[in-house]
């Protein structure tokens, strides 16, 4: 392996850099060793023009939306105790409705007081109507 | 001792990728190793001296450096107007990183590292300006004033041109920079296995090229 090697290098080789780079490169090399030294990492975080244009845009963005969001005040959410109350009454109210309004299944059955009113099974509207409430009616 | 031509040194170097180094071997590279006419400590020194802004050892680096960074940059831009550019930039760089090139393990790999960035980044840049033929610059010359290695020279640099610079990059890096496949893949950023894969590509087209010509 090192001797194929070898033989490739001593056969051929990447031509040499131009005479004259020698002095450019040191020169301009040169000039940058001797001025200031190269800011560090935090120093030019603080002096890059693009994250200071990103702040501000930051900023900007937050002032606007400041601005545009409406500040009027909501209506304050009702309390719970008072919220659970109504809704409870409310619910039992619509549960009686429908218990006086269910329709009755079997049309021929017997109160328990063994009293069948033929009106009763006669109109649809008494259908309704409880034996009870026949009885008293 | 017969001369090798040019194909048979192309086919040897074709079978040595066979013997490419276990990945956990390349995972324990990071630290530096001698090369170039210096040892890694004395590249470590370099460095620090730079650091300290002593122009002479500038003037080292450039002698044990400018050799290899020029090679690279050439391989990967393909004009040698373009590699001086690239090869002054990077000696700028160097003399801009004061302090922070103390840290710097590997001081030959970082060198090659911001070579090959800047010339692909100078590459890309003149894509987009111009469209060159890049083949029409040597990659490779003759050691010696031989008629017969000048001739091999140009016909390889010609089949080079013709190769992906991607490709391009890892035989120069492996074969003209001493470069370890881990040490390539991390110059070009991509994984070891990754650039042994370039560098077995290249050498199987280069084999491919010079078996058309004859």
């Amino acid at each position: 392996m090192t001797s194929d090697r070898d033989r490739l290098l001593d056969a051929l080789k990447p031509p040499q850099p131009p005479p004259e780079l020698r002095d450019r490169s040191l020169r301009a090399a040169t000039d940058v060793l001797r001025r200031s030294p190269v800011p560090d990492r935090w120093t030019r975080i603080w002096e890059s023009r693009p994250l200071r244009l990103a702040w501000a845009a930051a900023v900007a963005g937050l002032l606007v939306a400041n601005t545009l969001i409406p500040t009027t005040p909501r209506p304050a959410p009702a309390t719970a105790q008072g919220f659970s109350l109504h809704h409870l009454s409310q619910a039992a109210e619509d549960e009686i409705r429908a218990i006086a309004t269910m329709p009755r299944l079997d049309l021929n059955a017997r109160s328990l007081s063994g009293v069948v009113s033929a009106a009763a099974a006669r109109t649809g509207a008494e259908e309704t109507q409880s034996p009870n409430q026949k009885e008293n009616a | 001792m017969t001369k090798p031509t040019i194909s048979s040194v192309f086919i040897s170097m074709e079978t040595m990728v066979d013997e490419i180094p276990p990945t956990t071997d390349d995972r324990t590279a990071p630290t530096p190793r001698a090369g170039w006419d210096l040892s890694a400590e004395r590249w470590i020194a370099l460095f620090a001296s730079i650091a300290r802004g002593e122009v002479a050892a500038l003037h080292d680096l450039y002698d044990h450096a400018a050799h290899r960074l020029y090679g690279l940059a050439l391989w990967r831009t393909g004009s040698p107007e373009d590699a001086a550019d690239v090869v002054q930039e990077v000696f700028v760089k160097v003399a801009e990183q004061g302090r922070r090139l103390e840290r710097v393990r590997n001081p030959r790999s970082w060198l090659l590292t911001v070579t090959h960035r800047l010339a692909v980044d100078l590459t890309r840049r003149r894509k987009v300006r111009q469209s060159e033929v890049l083949d029409e610059h040597p990659y490779l010359e003759a050691d010696s004033s031989d008629a017969g290695r000048s001739v091999d020279a140009r016909r390889a640099s010609a089949h080079l041109a013709r190769l992906p610079g991607r490709q391009r990059d890892a035989i120069y890096l492996r074969h003209f920079a001493d470069c370890t496949f881990a040490e390539i893949a991390r110059i070009v950023g991509v994984p070891t296995f990754t650039a042994a894969s370039r560098y077995r590509l290249g050498l199987q087209r280069l084999r491919r090229l010079m078996e058309q010509e004859q």
